[in-house]
């Protein structure tokens, strides 16, 4: 059979007929596509028919009521009248007037509502593209209602034309124009509002076109009776509407006066839009001619001898590959948002751009959660380079007091953060679900099945070569050979290499979002937006590591099931992750020790509460990080880390004001008390660290640093002095100062430290326990009521105070701890 | 024509068509013909033994005989080599030269000539070009066309057609079992026919120039569509014999399915080899009877793949203990 066909492709006949039979089919096709749409208008219109009579049915059942009621009262009246009404015959003398009274108001609402649409038309949408103007005269609803209202005018005319020629008609006729016309009057109201909302286009964009889009990509991905052509029909109808609502984008962007509001709906219709193909895309076969075809010129060496010896024959160049442009969709929709975004950053238009910022982001977040890596990472570069190409912050008027504006500014830069974060965090999420379920997945496959749904795309991509394969063999052999395991192997390789891959180029994106984007900031002198970035840059670099923990086993489990070992998977490097991550969180650790960033941090005073607070979270975290530094012995970071938190807790002095901040007097010396003792109690840790690790470093900088920052306060005794008093002012006391838990917590690290080295903590039996030879460690670490700021004190600052010191009674008590740990 | 004579000098015909009433008794099997994918499908089904570089090179068969020396004589006169060492490549070249026959012909034939020459025999052998034979019975005959003759002064002589009568108990002759028969058959036709599609004349489905449309785009022709159709056609036609048509559209198969394949190859190319290598161990065997009463031969594979090894390489390719790579490496090393 298969000879034959061969055989008859070599005849000019076969394809004369084929190209007959496809024209045929496509005609078919047609006819039948044409046949769908009419039944499903018809059903539409039923739909519509019905809600209009159930919107008239109130008023209806109303006027019932109404008619019944009287009918009632009439009832009851009548035999204390003892009158009759007038009898039917009355009525039909009378119904001639009625109909022609029901027909001059149908003619006179036609009137109205084309008039309306007239001056909409005219004033709203003058030179409107035929697109647009198709779509308007197309709007459903209010179309079925101007075919009713001409039925019925025409209806009742010819009535009174009938009776005006002496054809009396009768009581049913009489009843249909009555209820016509009471329906007519009560739609009017509902329909004639609906008519005013085409004063806005989005409203346009919502109704009409999204949901024509949808259906399209709902007929492209459910592959009833696909044909090639109706393919490329449903391709090139959702391309003409993405150039409609860029169209009507336009239109809004050009009046005077345009609402943000509508811009935004125009983009919430692109992201539903984005958001449902994600899902949608997965189902369309990658051979689809859903998907836009790019020419493309083969290399002759690359050809392959059958095209190139084909070429050679004819003595004509090599004919252009299609090649199929998978991603065409979301191009057009991320360009449309881009160019959304691009031109409200122009206009100066922040919170238009920072409402398309919210719509980009769940249009990335839909294609995180289908694995879509390269189409999502690709928006994401899209709204980075938009950003970086037009930054706001040379164009725009930020002077003094501008706070709203910069506001925009700093939601806008940390939006773009805020997208990849999201989009990473997405992707890690689908992608641990997905390895959860391989298994369960994977067996519940039915490869005849047309669609693999609920697979993420990487698979899919497999699966779908699967399937061709199988049918390959089929049409060899006439069953299948190949099991589903090795598909199912090759399926989790590839899953596994695809997953590595985009984590690797997701990390990228992060560094770039995070760390790179605060140093760019930094050079810019853009630090008003630096800071923000940086700040929830730890929390994403902290998220993104929670759920990296967590697909780690996962692949564990994968990497377990027995394979080929052909497919043997490629483990997926998590240290070489982890380290990357770890590296990431310090750069942004060294960017937080920043100079111009803590001056802008310092000098920064908000008390309305609109912006956080740069500088309590900059002060906390660095205090952490300083703290870590000592823990961890790392020289090089304490040195790095702790002027800045030097200058921090200087600057913290100054900073609070008890009129102003609305604090006490006791709580304001409580506060600074607390400064205090942290500042002391790290450089304290820092002697105490010194001979706990043997490391010089800590101490000498130490040294060093204060006898620079002393060097730059104008009474340097006064300062000492005052320091030593704020310190010990609520020494002995049992109230709670800020930050003591965190103080406590460092002095637990610290306990646990010792005993992890085997020298015991405060708790255990120091009869039995190897204690530590450093007498100051075992001042600080054993004895529980010494701090290691009393160590800063008499180690470092009584030295530099010149003339007698009445040391308080903590410090006296530390001094004689000490002295006795040295004697032993 | 000359009369019918017994002749102990039977020639190759190679060239030669047949003409006028030739045509009526001699099939033209196309043997010299070269079709593309015959030709392919031939020259890679004829590495019945692997060739082998280094120490592996020899030592492939094994001969259980009472006369070695008489046998290894014997068996490197099929392709006119001497000593033990010529044993394997004789077989080789043997091997493929008779499948080449039966592939084209259905049938192979060998004439043997043996000398004496003071203790000594003299082999020789002569490769007959099986459509110039016929044998009835146990006569054997060979037609032998006119022909160009020996050189003289006025050039070239011509020598008449003549029939000889071969010397039956000399004559070697080779067939294969009905079903590999089918299958190489089935191949073969399917093969040639699809040479000749291979290459459609183009330029009939292409748009002439006119004076209207001097440079007309299109066509009905969609070459990818034929070249779907010709591989489905193709490898179905071969698919009892396992060949993939050296793999061209690699992209529609899994890397399971080119192993099946290709171990079904391996099986069709071990049973052609010992069907032949078993047919040659009984018809040297009776001829060489004639000079030692006793004399038994019978030859073998070693160190070759045999059956039941591709049965355990498929048993392993099931099973996902065997890696695709090794499979096939072993496949093509033997």
């Amino acid at each position: 059979m298969n000879l034959l066909v061969a055989r008859a492709q070599t005849t000019k006949l076969y394809w004369i007929i084929r190209r007959t039979i496809s024209m045929f089919r496509f005609r078919l096709d047609r006819a039948a596509y044409a046949a769908r749409n009419q039944v499903n208008s018809a059903q539409l219109t039923a739909s519509v028919v019905y809600s209009l009579l159930r919107l008239s049915m109130k008023g209806i059942l109303v006027s019932a009521g109404l008619i019944a009621g009287a009918e009632f009262v009439e009832r009851l009246v009548s035999p204390v009248l003892n009158s009759k009404l007038p009898a039917f015959f009355i009525l039909q003398e009378d119904a001639h007037d009625f109909e022609a009274l029901v027909s001059q108001i149908g003619a006179t609402f036609l009137g109205i509502y084309f008039a309306t649409f007239g001056i909409i038309l005219s004033s709203r949408y003058a030179a409107i593209r035929d697109d647009v103007m198709d779509l308007i005269l197309r709007e459903k609803i209010n179309n079925i209602y101007s075919i009713f209202l001409v039925n019925l005018t025409v209806f009742s005319l010819l009535v009174t034309g009938l009776n005006y020629l002496g054809i009396s008609t009768g009581f049913l006729v009489f009843v249909l124009i009555f209820l016509g016309g009471l329906v007519a009057i009560l739609c009017l109201f509902e329909l004639g509002k609906r008519l005013f909302l085409f004063f806005d286009a989005s409203r346009l964009a919502e109704a009409e076109i999204a949901p024509e889009i949808l259906k399209t990509i709902r007929n492209a991905s459910s592959q009833r009776a696909s044909t090639i052509h109706l393919e490329a029909h449903y391709q090139r109808i959702t391309a003409e509407r993405i150039g409609t609502l860029k169209y009507l984008s336009e239109r809004i962007r050009s009046e005077s006066q345009f609402s943000s509001k509508a811009l935004a709906r125009v983009d919430q219709v692109y992201a539903r839009l984005l958001r449902y193909y994600a899902t949608e895309k997965l189902k369309i076969p990658p051979e689809s001619y859903w998907f836009r075809r790019i020419s493309k010129h083969p290399n002759w060496f690359f050809a392959g001898d059958s095209k190139t010896g084909t070429a050679l024959n004819l003595d004509m160049f090599l004919q252009p590959e299609k090649e199929v442009d998978a991603r065409w969709f979301e191009k057009e929709i991320s360009s449309a948002l881009m160019d959304s975004f691009r031109k409200s950053l122009e206009a100066g238009n922040l919170e238009g751009a920072i409402d398309t910022l919210r719509y980009t982001q769940i249009a990335t977040e839909s294609l995180a959660k289908v694995q879509l890596a390269n189409e999502g990472l690709a928006v994401l570069d899209d709204l980075s380079l938009c950003l970086v190409k037009f930054d706001v912050e040379p164009s725009l008027p930020l002077g003094e007091g501008s706070r709203e504006l910069a506001m925009h500014e700093i939601a806008l830069h940390e939006g773009v953060g805020h997208a990849a974060s999201t989009f990473a965090i997405e992707y890690l999420r689908s992608a641990i679900l997905f390895a959860r379920n391989l298994d369960r997945l994977v067996e519940g496959i039915i490869w005849s099945r047309p669609d693999f749904t609920g697979f993420p795309a990487p698979v899919f991509k497999q699966l779908q070569a699967a399937k061709k394969r199988i049918e390959f063999e089929r049409a060899i052999e006439g069953r299948r050979v190949t099991p589903d395991s090795y598909f199912i192997q090759q399926i989790t390789r590839e899953f596994i290499a695809v997953l590595e891959d985009d984590i690797g180029r997701i990390l990228k994106k992060l560094r770039e979002t995070t760390s790179d984007a605060v140093r760019r900031h930094l050079d810019e002198g853009n630090i008003r937006v630096a800071a923000p970035i940086l700040l929830i840059s730890f929390r994403v670099v902290n998220q993104v590591g929670y759920f990296l923990d967590r697909l780690k086993p996962e692949c564990e489990l994968i990497y377990k099931n027995e394979m080929h070992p052909e497919y043997k998977i490629e483990k997926i490097d998590f240290d070489l992750i982890f380290e990357k991550l770890q590296n990431l969180r310090e750069q942004l650790v060294e960017l937080l020790a920043n100079s111009k960033l803590l001056s802008f941090v310092s000098a920064e005073i908000d008390r309305s509460g609109q912006l956080p607070d740069y500088f309590g979270q900059c002060y906390y975290m660095i205090a952490e990080e300083c703290f870590s530094s000592l823990a961890n012995n790392s020289p090089k970071r304490f040195e790095k880390l702790f002027p800045s938190f030097h200058r921090l807790g200087l600057a913290a002095f100054a900073r609070f004001d008890p009129k102003k901040d609305g604090l006490s007097t006791e709580y304001h010396v409580s506060l600074l008390a607390s400064i205090a003792e942290d500042v002391l109690a790290m450089s304290g840790y820092a002697f105490v660290y010194t001979e706990f690790h043997e490391e010089e470093r800590f101490r000498n900088f130490v040294e060093e640093e204060w006898e620079l920052v002393l060097q730059s306060v104008p009474d340097k005794q006064a300062h000492l002095r005052w320091l030593i008093a704020v310190k010990t002012a609520f020494d002995g006391t049992l109230n709670a100062r800020p930050r003591d838990l965190i103080r406590t917590n460092w002095d637990m690290r610290f306990q646990n430290a010792l005993r992890d080295a085997g020298y015991g903590d405060r708790l255990s039996d120091f009869r039995s326990t190897n204690r530590h030879p450093s007498p100051l460690v075992r001042t600080i670490g054993y004895h529980g009521f010494h701090k290691p700021s009393d160590a800063a004190i008499c180690l470092l600052l009584a030295k530099r105070i010149e003339g007698d010191l009445d040391l308080p009674s903590g410090l006296k008590s530390f001094k004689e701890s000490f002295e006795r740990e040295l004697a032993r | 024509m000359k009369s019918l004579r017994k002749t102990q000098d039977p020639a190759w015909f190679y060239g030669h068509e047949p003409k006028g009433f030739e045509r009526l008794f001699i099939r033209q099997s196309g043997l010299e013909e070269h079709k593309l994918y015959t030709h392919m499908f031939v020259e890679d089904l004829g590495h019945l033994v692997p060739y082998r570089i280094g120490a592996n090179e020899e030592d492939m068969f094994a001969l259980e005989t009472d006369d070695e020396k008489l046998s290894i004589q014997a068996i490197c006169a099929l392709s006119d080599r001497q000593g033990r060492s010529w044993v394997d490549s004789s077989l080789r070249d043997f091997l493929t030269k008779v499948l080449a026959d039966l592939l084209y012909c259905g049938t192979a034939y060998y004439h043997l000539s043996i000398e004496r020459a003071e203790d000594s025999w003299t082999f020789g052998t002569m490769r007959l070009n099986p459509d110039y034979v016929f044998k009835i019975g146990t006569l054997a005959f060979q037609y032998v066309p006119e022909r160009d003759g020996p050189w003289s002064t006025s050039g070239p002589t011509r020598l008449q057609r003549e029939v000889r009568q071969l010397e039956g108990g000399m004559l070697l002759r080779f067939r294969l079992p009905p079903d590999l028969r089918k299958a190489c058959e089935r191949a073969m036709r399917s093969t040639k026919r699809l040479s000749d599609l291979a290459w459609p004349d183009l330029d009939k489905f292409m748009q002439r120039p006119t004076l209207e449309d001097p440079n007309p785009q299109g066509g009905v022709f969609d070459f990818s569509q034929f070249r779907k159709s010709f591989d489905i056609a193709l490898l179905r036609s071969v698919k009892h014999t396992g060949w993939i048509a050296r793999d061209y559209s690699g992209e529609e198969k899994s890397d399971f399915f080119t192993c099946v394949m290709r171990l079904r190859f391996v099986r069709f190319q071990i049973a052609i080899r010992n069907a032949i290598l078993h047919q040659l161990s009984s018809q040297l065997t009776k001829i060489l009877r004639k000079l030692q009463s006793e004399f038994r031969l019978q030859i073998t594979t070693r160190n070759l793949l045999t059956i039941s090894d591709i049965d355990q390489m498929e048993k392993g390719l099931y099973d996902g203990t065997v890696s695709f790579t090794d499979l096939i490496d072993r496949s093509y090393n033997g």
